[in-house]
């Protein structure tokens, strides 16, 4: 019989740079009441574990390393086990280590909590979304990947620059693949409910070079200071605190796509029960395109995963 | 863009200077807590401080923060080889640093296998005078928080090279060490029936695994733990036990810590946790990044807290962690909490070590804290 639960529990696979990040993230935003953390090198999740547990007093939440079974049972499970790119290696190089690592991780798992909610960190994130879809035993609509939200975001922070405006009032989204061929939805993007493409303040700027530089902003940080863990770790716990202040914030996550019969990041609803409702950004011609054809690279790749 | 209009509110930039682990976690630590919203990063590895930038903006955008970096030539348009349609940050000049209203100095040597401890302290007293030429003027009213290690030496040396009154630089000092002491006791609070070990081990294995099974009912809240480990933020800190309570109750009197094994378990353990960590993997700072945080959001809110920092003691001539009040004006009267003998004995030892790695430093005048001076006075007068 399961210890009486104490409150949420957010349980982290992967103690490496990304998961620690996202774990003193969570910390220091108070999300749930404990951390699980995880890793296959022992050693390394203690030393993780009594480094957070430093930074503790100022939150109430608990850390505490675990097992893949006990991660099973929390509330929400954030993988980012073989999150981290290597230099000069592009997201698709990532493929085949990552999937034997969350065959390993979901089999160890068995059976996860009915209710949990699985956010999938590590690249290529729309496959392995896909794939933990198929093999988690969950139902689809708790099965997520951090997707776009994180382009999203980069692209919002270059936009603030220009416009003079918050981030969070730029309604600008990146749908489709989190990778090279993103797709910056502008013909629909908004400030204020005025076109964005209307602003004058973007007149001079050339928005094909902004899309890239945001495309590639995870390439420039790698080169500068060796890997990203920041921006991503900060976009994890607003998806958990969606989920546990069941928000039903709208943001763009990988997920089952019916209307592209694929597995893409568009902006969703995320509460409580996971995916609640997906809205598709109204997308000129050029846009479609570009989406239907990483749909369609998507549904190949993930063809040979089966329920 | 232009923000150079006069505002009515002056909300307070940070800068942090060293973006390694210490300095990012700090800077992370701020953005998740929105403690602050203006933040300037500065590293003598510009290209390095660019990167941390562009992953600490990723993370402001829930708090839309702003975080730029300090460079020495903020319009040099240099694009660098290997990424096409590179990201660069927002840059400001290196002068930027020298006006933020809180600087919080992180940067400098870890001892390397073999250095002495004199030459640690010279070439990190090379990188303060460094860093401070480098950000001349330096505002008047700002307040510098040293984080540096041996960090009441190097406290020492800002207060003497700063330029800025003394009321004004303070260090880390045993914060941390006290947040795991505090740490240590809660977990000993709440180990009532800890079958598989005696009360004498206490190793902080267990810490990271905690049993389901654990007494809840025993648990503290570690911030209403009130102990203090003064002296060193090292192996010669001392763990105040004797003074130690929770809502006035002495923790020695509590039957879970009243062994003197106990104690001397807790407070080594305490000493040593840095080691238990680096052991396994290189130390990430999260620690000491939630602490400085809590440090810049007391200063920012003036909330008067009482921490064990790094200050000058008249009592003791020598800078080393007191609990001192922090505010908006920085540090303000240090409390003494009351020693026993070996307590004091093992103060005046770490006192005599500190002063003789400071004799370099202590020629030179240092600007009295008026209200230390003066609060000192009556306090010496009354135990006359």
């Amino acid at each position: 019989m399961a210890s009486p639960k104490k409150g949420s529990q957010l349980a982290i696979i992967g103690a490496g740079s990304v998961g620690s990040a996202i774990a003193f993230a969570c910390l220091m935003r108070s999300v749930v009441s404990e951390l699980l953390i995880n890793d296959f090198n022992e050693k390394i999740c203690e030393g993780q574990v009594l480094d957070l547990q430093d930074a503790a007093f100022v939150s109430a939440t608990k850390v505490k390393v675990a097992t893949l079974r006990q991660c099973g049972e929390a509330d929400i499970i954030v993988i980012t086990a073989g999150a981290r790119q290597r230099p000069g290696e592009t997201r698709d190089a990532l493929v085949l280590r990552n999937e034997e690592i969350l065959k390993g991780v979901l089999e160890g798992m068995q059976p996860i909590k009915k209710t949990a909610i699985l956010v999938l960190v590590a690249n290529p994130v729309n496959i392995l979304t896909c794939m933990a879809q198929k093999m988690s035993g969950l139902p689809t609509h708790q099965v997520i990947g951090t997707g776009t939200l994180l382009d999203s975001v980069r692209l919002r922070v270059a936009l603030k620059q220009h416009l003079h405006v918050s981030e969070r009032s730029i309604h600008a989204y990146i749908v489709g693949d989190h990778g090279d061929k993103q797709v910056a939805v502008w013909s629909s993007a908004h400030v204020g409910g005025k076109p964005l493409l209307a602003f004058e303040k973007l007149q001079g700027i050339d928005l094909d070079e902004e899309a890239k530089k945001v495309a590639n902003k995870a390439y420039s940080i790698i080169d500068l200071k060796g890997a990203t863990s920041f921006g991503i770790a900060a976009v994890v716990s607003e998806i958990a605190l969606s989920i546990t202040l069941n928000r039903l914030t709208i943001s763009p996550l990988s997920t089952y796509s019916e209307r592209f019969d694929a597995c893409l990041s568009f902006p969703v609803s995320l509460g409580t029960n996971g995916v609640d409702t997906i809205v598709y950004p109204d997308m000129d011609e050029k846009e479609l395109a570009l989406v239907e054809a990483s749909a369609k690279t998507t549904r190949e790749a993930c063809a040979k995963y089966t329920k | 863009m232009n923000n150079m209009r006069p505002s009515a509110f002056n909300s307070p930039k940070v800068a942090i200077i060293g973006t390694g682990l210490v300095g990012t976690s700090v800077a992370f630590a701020c953005l998740m807590r929105s403690v602050a919203s203006d933040f300037i990063l500065y590293d003598i590895d510009e290209s390095f401080a660019e990167g941390q930038t562009l992953d600490l903006e990723d993370s402001a955008f829930f708090s839309s923060a702003k975080i730029v970096t300090a460079v020495s030539d903020p319009y040099s348009n240099a694009d660098g080889p290997g990424v096409p349609n590179r990201a660069s940050a927002l840059k400001v000049p290196i002068s930027a640093v020298g006006q933020a209203d809180i600087i919080v100095m992180t940067a400098g040597y870890r001892q390397a296998p073999g250095e002495s401890r004199d030459k640690l302290l010279e070439r990190n007293e090379n990188v303060l005078k460094d860093v401070l030429s480098k950000i001349q003027p330096i505002k008047q009213s700002a307040i510098l928080i040293m984080v540096t290690n041996p960090v009441n030496i190097m406290t020492f040396m800002a207060q003497k090279l700063s330029g800025l009154p003394a009321n004004q630089v303070f260090g880390s000092g045993t914060t941390l060490d006290t947040a795991r002491f505090r740490g240590a006791i809660q977990k000993a609070l709440v180990r009532k029936n800890y079958s598989h070990s005696s009360a004498s081990s206490c190793s902080s294995d267990d810490g990271a695994y905690e049993s389901d099974e654990e007494d809840s009912i025993g648990a503290v809240d570690e911030n209403c733990i009130n102990a203090f480990i003064v002296g060193d933020h090292g192996d010669k800190q001392v763990a105040v036990w004797s003074s130690a309570t929770i809502a006035g109750q002495a923790l020695t009197e509590f039957p879970e810590l009243e062994s003197k094994v106990t104690q001397s378990n807790i407070a080594h353990q305490t000493a040593h946790r840095i080691y238990e960590i680096v052991d396994r993997k290189i130390a990430s700072g999260f620690g000491i990044g939630a602490i400085v945080s809590e440090l810049i959001s007391a200063i920012i809110f003036d909330k008067k807290i009482v921490a064990p920092l790094s200050v000058y003691s008249e009592r003791y001539d020598a800078c080393l962690a007191l609990p001192t009040v922090l505010g908006a004006r920085g540090i303000g009267r240090t409390i003494h909490p009351k020693l026993s003998d070996q307590e004091e004995l093992a103060m005046q030892e770490y006192v005599r070590a500190n002063q003789e790695a400071c004799k370099h430093y202590r020629k030179s005048n240092m600007m009295k804290r008026p209200a230390e001076t003066q609060l000192v006075k009556e306090q010496l007068a009354r135990e006359q």
